[in-house]
């Protein structure tokens, strides 16, 4: 029971339904199931930066803009506890149907989504074949999103592989850097395998009063006084290659992060070459890109 | 009535299968989800401890992994959607379902505060770390700030530790911004980091007692109280409902049972009804048909009372049921003592049966059996009401099959023997029946398909002329074959047919007449003709016109007439129209003279047996010249059958007979070969 780390490595393999996934995996990609026909969910998880983008915010459908919300990373997704910034989705299909309804992303009903999909007769064959079912129900759409993001992992970075045993797969900055974050109190949120997405903290704890957008918090969700600027904890999985940082996606700098988060919630100014070490561990934290995006199937 | 009852029972039977089946099936299926619904209610209840403990974990360690909490919260809620939408448990365990969905809203709450927990167990852990390894760093004014500041930090580890904020209330955040009022960047942090403590303590404090003993439990418990308290009730039911099926079944085994015993005796007493005759107790012909199979070389004896009829007749049904009765007695008795192993039947109204095997008993023995009882038997005066009856016997013996009919030819046969009183049968008896048989046939065929022609024999006056025809009957076969109707009679009369004969003749006849006025015609009719309505009828109907009538004469056979009231009628009906009629075969039998005189006919036909030696028999010649002195007195005409020659015909021309017939004259013609009835057209 008793866990000496409190970081997990991402497993090589999780368990899907390969050929929802398949289908999952086009919707992905389709950006006809957006109200204007330009925006796919891979417009804004793109897998080339870690699925998200390197936009601080993202572009809608008729250009629309989630002021001042950055896109979380879609790689790891399925290992949060809830989907979003303030954790409004419970599950992967969830978040798919709300993005899929957002004013701000793709701006679809039920309804115009199984329209354009049940006229799609290649959608319709498949869907068939996997769900038994002549008629395309937006549920169905969803399920094989979700279970397509099941599959976006991203296994065996230099730092799990560190975990998984191989001590010489980090460098002794780099292990410092974990020790650091271990150390500081880091890891008391960002733990788990995702190093995150398991709690909810609150963005500058160490402040009576912040600056920064709010955007959608958790107050949003729960209208709760004090939960105004409380998050979902990001992941810090893939973190190098997945600027820019923050729920406003303000920061571009990863040490100027590290440094930020030192204080608004460590109560801390990070002396410099502890914040070297710090971002030298989290170049450690870039996996491998995930098997089902090189497969043709 | 009864094919309803037997619906009714299957009914029931089918009912109480289904009924059993089903129970079968509710029980099985009522432990399969019960205990999966115990199962998991438990399971939760462990599920909880688990998270509960997490959550401890994750207060009082540092280092904590919270998708462990996030693992146990997924699992917990899978597990109550599961229960939440399991049909049985929401039916069946109502109460038990209540309080299940009291504790999943208490879950969804809990979920919330484990997640605030996480929140502000966050700050309090990051600052307890930090002002514990802040001491080294720390810059102090003086050795008292340095001990306060001790002083304040172990009073956070020993509230961490104790999860008691009592330590924290002598704590002073302004004091301690005095005793720390040198800027250095350790010192701010170690302010900022107690503020936060202080701030977030009691808050995480509170968050984790409320969690830790959030009533969850309480309601999975009280819920799995409830659960268990109707599954007690179901339990007693069915134990109630299994001691009422056992008493069904075990009732109806007994009924079963007594039912059976009933319907043994019931088909004792049908087969003894079935299978014995009531009236001598004697097994009937159904057991003899059942008892035959099982002897490989049968051999059976039939006894008949002779005229058996008359004894009904003459002396009441009550008499002949006695009669029966004591032959069967005395057969039994007779049977047991010469042959054992046979068995006696009654096999008819007045035939009985004596089945044996062939291998315990030669023919000789039977026929010697069969003479000795009837012997016997006749040598007995039954005597009933002061009537003494003499009975007489007969019997036939069969060895081949079929052992019944052969053994009743035999019987029938002996019967015209006055002699001999047993019979055998024999292979000669059957070919007589078949032959018989397929004389029945060949006639029923010829009468369907018209195969019935008449043949025209001339009857002659002194000078030779021809009078008229007599109509006889013949058998025209497909193939061209004639035959005379004359071996069919017999079988025509036994079976009733003989009118569709004369019918046959009777329309030629008048077809004959009608086309050659110049021909009359003679035709036989027998006595059951007169009698046949139909006949009647068509006599009447067609033959009463002056013009056929008065060409008509019917013959009837002398010996035939029993009835002379019912002819005389017919006669005296049929003469107002000039019909004549002639006494066919006069002076073959007992001629009744005064009874022929009756009849007032026309003719005389002499029997041909008078006929036919008439040149060589004196005492033919007598009787002859008796009759046609008779018939002259009478003033009848008489007619000569059988002329068969020069000699005959003289003889009878000077005897002086009127008319004349036979082969040495003029032999049956078909009618297209009758030269006299186209000359004279």
């Amino acid at each position: 029971m008793l866990n000496a780390q409190p970081i997990v490595p991402i497993p090589e393999h999780v368990d899907y339904n390969k050929d929802k996934a398949f289908i999952g995996k086009i919707l992905f990609f389709d950006p006809n199931i957006s109200r204007d026909g330009k925006v796919s969910c891979a417009s804004c998880h793109e897998p080339q930066f870690g699925g998200a983008d390197n936009k601080q915010f993202s572009i809608g459908v008729f250009g629309r803009i989630d002021k001042p919300m950055n896109s979380p990373p879609a790689f790891n997704a399925v290992f949060n506890y809830r989907q979003f910034w303030n954790g409004r989705a419970k599950n992967l299909q969830e978040q798919a149907r709300m993005a899929n309804q957002d004013h701000f992303e793709m701006d679809m009903t039920d309804a115009l989504l199984e329209k354009r999909v049940n006229a799609n007769p290649m959608y319709k064959k498949l869907f068939k074949n996997v769900y038994k079912s002549d008629y395309i129900t937006a549920d169905m759409v969803y399920d094989a999103i979700a279970e397509f993001e099941k599959a976006l992992i991203t296994p065996n970075s230099r730092f799990d592989k560190y975990l998984k045993g191989d001590k010489k797969a980090l460098n002794e900055e780099e292990k410092r850097g974990y020790f650091l974050f271990k150390a500081y109190g880091c890891v008391t949120c960002h733990n788990g395998v995702n190093m995150g997405g398991n709690s909810f903290q609150k963005l500058g704890v160490f402040f009576e009063k912040i600056s920064l957008p709010r955007g959608r918090d958790r107050y949003e969700v729960t209208k709760r006084e004090e939960d105004k600027y409380v998050y979902k904890v990001p992941s810090l999985r893939n973190i190098a290659v997945t600027p820019p940082y923050m729920h406003n996606g303000n920061v571009k700098n990863l040490k100027k992060a590290i440094v930020l988060m030192g204080k608004y919630n460590l109560g801390i100014d990070l002396p410099e070459k502890d914040v070297d070490a710090i971002y030298a561990f989290f170049q450690a934290l870039t996996g491998e890109m995930p098997k089902i995006l090189n497969k043709e199937r | 009535m009864k094919s309803f009852k037997v619906w009714i029972a299957g009914l029931i039977g089918l009912t109480v299968i289904a009924g059993v089946f089903y129970f079968n099936k509710f029980v099985k299926e009522y432990f399969v989800n019960s205990s999966d619904i115990l199962y998991k209610i438990n399971l939760l209840k462990e599920e909880e401890n688990k998270l509960n403990y997490h959550i401890l974990y994750a207060s009082l360690y540092l280092y904590y992994n919270n998708d462990l909490i996030a693992t146990d919260v997924k699992r917990i809620k899978s597990n109550i959607k599961n229960l939440e939408f399991n049909e049985f448990f929401k039916n069946h365990y109502k109460l038990s379902y209540e309080r299940f969905l009291e504790y999943k809203r208490a879950f969804l709450k809990k979920e919330d505060l484990v997640f605030e927990f996480l929140r502000y167990n966050m700050p309090v852990k990051n600052s307890f770390m930090f002002l514990g390894s802040s001491i080294p760093y720390l810059f102090f004014n003086t050795e008292k700030s340095k001990k306060e500041l001790l002083k304040i930090i172990s009073s956070v580890f020993l509230a961490k530790t104790a999860i008691d904020d009592d330590f924290l209330k002598k704590i002073n955040l302004k004091e301690v911004q005095k005793l720390l009022n040198e800027k250095n960047q350790y010192n701010i942090a170690f302010y900022r980091n107690l503020k936060i403590f202080l701030k977030y303590f009691p808050k995480y404090k509170i968050y984790l007692e409320t969690i830790l003993n959030y009533p969850t439990e309480r309601y999975l418990n009280a819920a799995l109280k409830s659960f268990l308290k109707t599954t007690k009730i179901d339990l007693r039911f069915f134990e109630l409902l299994s001691l009422l099926m056992i008493l069904f079944i075990l009732s109806v085994t007994i009924s079963l049972i007594v039912l059976i015993y009933k319907l043994e005796e019931k088909i004792k007493e049908a087969v003894f009804l079935a299978e014995y005759d009531q009236l001598t107790l004697l097994a009937n012909r159904i057991k003899f048909n059942n008892d035959l199979k099982k002897i490989k070389k049968p051999g059976l004896i039939v006894f008949n009372i002779d005229k058996f009829k008359n004894i009904n007749d003459f002396f009441g049904t009550k008499v002949g049921d006695d009669v029966l009765k004591f032959i069967a007695n005395e057969l039994v008795k007779f049977i047991e003592k010469q042959m054992p192993n046979a068995k006696v039947y009654r096999l008819g109204a007045d035939d009985f049966g004596i089945l044996f095997d062939q291998e315990n008993c030669c023919k000789e023995k039977m026929i010697q059996t069969a003479r000795e009882f009837i012997k016997y038997i006749e040598s007995k005066i039954f005597m009933q009401d002061n009537t003494e009856l003499r009975i007489s016997m007969s019997a036939g013996i069969a060895c081949e099959e079929p052992l019944l009919e052969n053994a009743d030819i035999a019987v029938k046969t002996i019967k015209k023997d006055v002699k001999e009183k047993v019979g055998v049968f024999e292979e000669e008896l059957n070919l007589f029946i078949k032959d018989n048989i397929q004389k029945s046939n060949e006639i029923k065929k010829a009468i369907e398909k018209d195969w019935i022609i008449p043949y025209f024999q001339p009857i002659f006056d002194k000078q030779l002329n021809v009078f008229k025809y007599e109509v006889l009957c013949r058998v025209k076969f497909p193939k061209g074959e004639i035959r005379s109707i004359y071996p069919y009679l017999g079988i025509l009369k036994e079976n009733k047919m003989y009118h569709f004969i004369t019918q046959k003749i009777l329309s030629h006849s008048l077809r004959i007449l009608k086309k050659y006025p110049h021909v009359s015609l003679s035709i036989n009719l027998s006595i059951e003709d007169v009698i046949n309505k139909q006949i009647k009828e068509y006599i009447f109907k067609h033959f009463v016109e002056y013009d056929i009538a008065k060409r008509v004469t019917f013959e009837i056979l002398e010996s035939d007439i029993s009835d002379y009231e019912m002819l005389e009628e017919f006669v005296r009906m049929l003469k107002k129209y000039k019909i004549e009629f002639a006494i066919d075969d006069f002076g073959s039998g007992y001629s009744n003279f005064a009874r022929v005189l009756k009849l007032d006919a026309d003719y005389l036909k002499i029997d041909g047996s008078l006929i036919k030696n008439i040149d060589k028999d004196e005492h033919s010649k007598l009787i002859v010249e008796t009759i046609v002195d008779f018939a002259k007195k009478s003033d009848m005409k008489t007619v000569a059958e059988f002329v068969h020659s020069k000699e005959v015909f003289e003889i009878t021309k000077e005897i002086g007979i009127d008319y004349f017939q036979g082969f040495y004259l003029g032999e049956p013609q078909p009618e297209e070969k009758c030269k006299f009835f186209v000359k004279n057209k």
